[in-house]
């Protein structure tokens, strides 16, 4: 493995868990698959390091997400499915409060498109635009415009969220 | 976002301040961004918007992370990289051994196909089955030391070089010519190498081929008989294949044209029944072509050949033992052959 791989993990490794645990909602498995991913990018030595290593844990997202779909339709007994989203916080008070951002933050995303959520997330996890638009296949310049629709329509949706949880509490 | 649109009059799209605060422009395209938004007022508004859109985007997918992440030693990582290229080349080492185990079973059934039976001409035995046992590469050339040991320990029954474990493996069913035959011939020297079987491969495989009769055992170089106390005198430091408890009729050798080349080696040995059986062991493509001279069948197994402990100062293999693969003929049934291929010492 060359050292630019090792830095890379290094500075990258939590942007890679980031990316994959807003696609498979799972923490331990998201780090399991960002392992694997750099597993295999030191096994690779691609050429284009961090846009290998973020096309590569999309796609291991996605092939979970099958297997997450298969599992359902054969486990259809399983009733005590951990909530994906919870996560250890020290307040009881606190963690509530933070499960609640988390889940509307979680559906105002899963309001996007896949394509704006794509390009989102891969900004997100410091992904330059011509390293979006080789991942997308969009052209460099519309990732800018498909970023404005994106951000603005997750903060919409984040709001309407908000406004709805509002309203049932009172 | 093509620089000519950046007239100063001309108001700044929404996308291109959204680029232009990614940092995704050209330092000229900054420029003439820069120098509207210092004439216009709206448009440093928009892009205030903006950037407080695009804060507010990232700190809400903030909250969508695990609690904490620890990166794990980069060491990890490199240990499972190195875990699964040793996986690979077992696989690999795995698919070179059925390849030649196709190999030898293909140039069997093309020696049957192609050329006459007759060709061999008159064989001391009549035309039989052949065993032949593919050495699997234990120092094979991708393994470093510590995975050769690795391998050994996954791959090798536990008492292989000593008993024939993977006997469960093979259903061997024995024949009553085979076994036991009265008049054993046993040797007082303990073997120096033996035989070892590997055992994760099941099935013997089974191909056309068989030798040619002793008088024939043509092709290049210069043959030699001996019989089985002058071979071993002989060959003190090499190991000579045969069945163990069966007598030896006769050793021909074949010494290699290569200097420093472990020659080839025909090792004779009656069963009870009267048939003659032959061990043959020598390079590969030597044994290979023997068999592609004539009809008839053989048996394919891997082995290895294990250092006697006896022996400390030749702990492995030689290199010449490389390439090298072992088969045994006898007039017998198939699986009688299975059988006294598992008593190879």
């Amino acid at each position: 493995m060359t050292d630019d791989l090792a830095e890379l993990y290094q500075t990258t490794y939590a942007a890679v868990v980031r990316f994959l645990y807003r696609k498979v909602w799972d923490a331990d498995r998201a780090e399991d698959l960002a392992q694997e991913v750099f597993v295999r990018a030191m096994s690779h030595k691609p050429d284009k390091p961090r846009a290998w290593v973020f096309a590569v844990a999309a796609n291991l997202a996605r092939d979970e997400a099958r297997a997450a779909v298969r599992r359902k339709r054969h486990l259809t007994l399983l009733k005590n499915d951990p909530a994906p989203l919870s996560a250890p916080t020290p307040s009881p008070e606190a963690q509530v409060e933070r499960d609640e951002k988390l889940d509307c933050v979680h559906d105002a995303l899963r309001t996007l498109t896949p394509r704006d959520q794509e390009v989102l997330l891969l900004w997100d996890a410091g992904l330059s635009y011509p390293e979006i638009a080789e991942r997308t296949g969009l052209a460099v310049g519309a990732v800018g415009t498909t970023l404005a629709r994106a951000r603005k329509r997750l903060v919409e949706a984040y709001d309407k969220q908000q406004l709805h949880q509002q309203a049932a509490r009172s | 976002m093509t620089s000519s649109s950046f007239i100063s009059k001309r108001h700044v799209p929404e996308e291109e301040l959204h680029a232009y605060l990614d940092q995704a422009l050209s330092r000229s395209q900054c420029v003439e961004i820069e120098s509207h938004l210092a004439l216009c007022p709206s448009c440093r508004e928009a892009r205030d918007e903006i950037a407080a859109l695009r804060d507010r985007t990232t700190s809400l997918l903030a909250v969508l992370a695990p609690p904490v992440v620890h990166t794990p030693p980069v060491a990890e990582i490199r240990q499972r990289v190195r875990q699964r290229s040793n996986r690979r080349q077992r696989v690999v080492r795995r698919t070179a051994w059925a390849a030649s185990i196709l190999f030898a079973v293909a140039t069997g059934w093309a020696g049957r196909q192609w050329l006459p039976e007759a060709e061999g001409g008159p064989s001391l035995a009549p035309s039989a089955p052949v065993v032949t046992v593919a050495r699997s590469d234990s120092v094979g050339a991708l393994d470093t030391g510590r995975d050769s040991a690795n391998q050994s320990r996954d791959e090798r029954p536990p008492a292989a070089p000593v008993d024939p474990a993977p006997v469960e493996h093979l259903a061997v069913a024995p024949e009553s010519t085979t076994t036991a035959p009265a008049g054993t011939v046993t040797t007082a020297d303990p073997p120096r190498f033996r035989a070892s079987l590997m055992p994760s491969e099941a099935a013997l495989k089974v191909s056309s081929a068989s030798l040619p009769s002793g008088n024939e055992l043509a092709g290049d170089g210069v043959w030699r008989s001996l019989s089985w106390a002058g071979a071993q005198k002989e060959n003190a430091n090499e190991w000579i294949p045969r069945v163990e408890g069966l007598p030896v009729v006769d050793v021909q050798i074949k010494q290699s044209t290569a200097k420093d080349q472990k020659p080839l080696m025909v090792v004779s040995q009656r069963l009870a029944s009267g048939e003659v059986i032959r061990t043959v062991e020598g390079p590969s493509a030597e044994v290979s072509e023997l068999l592609s001279r004539q009809s008839g069948q053989s048996v394919t197994a891997p082995f290895e050949l294990v250092g006697d402990s006896a022996t400390p100062q030749d702990p492995q293999p030689r290199a010449p033992n490389v390439g090298r693969i072992l088969a045994i003929q006898g007039s017998i049934s198939l699986d009688s052959l299975r059988t006294l291929l598992l008593r190879l010492r």
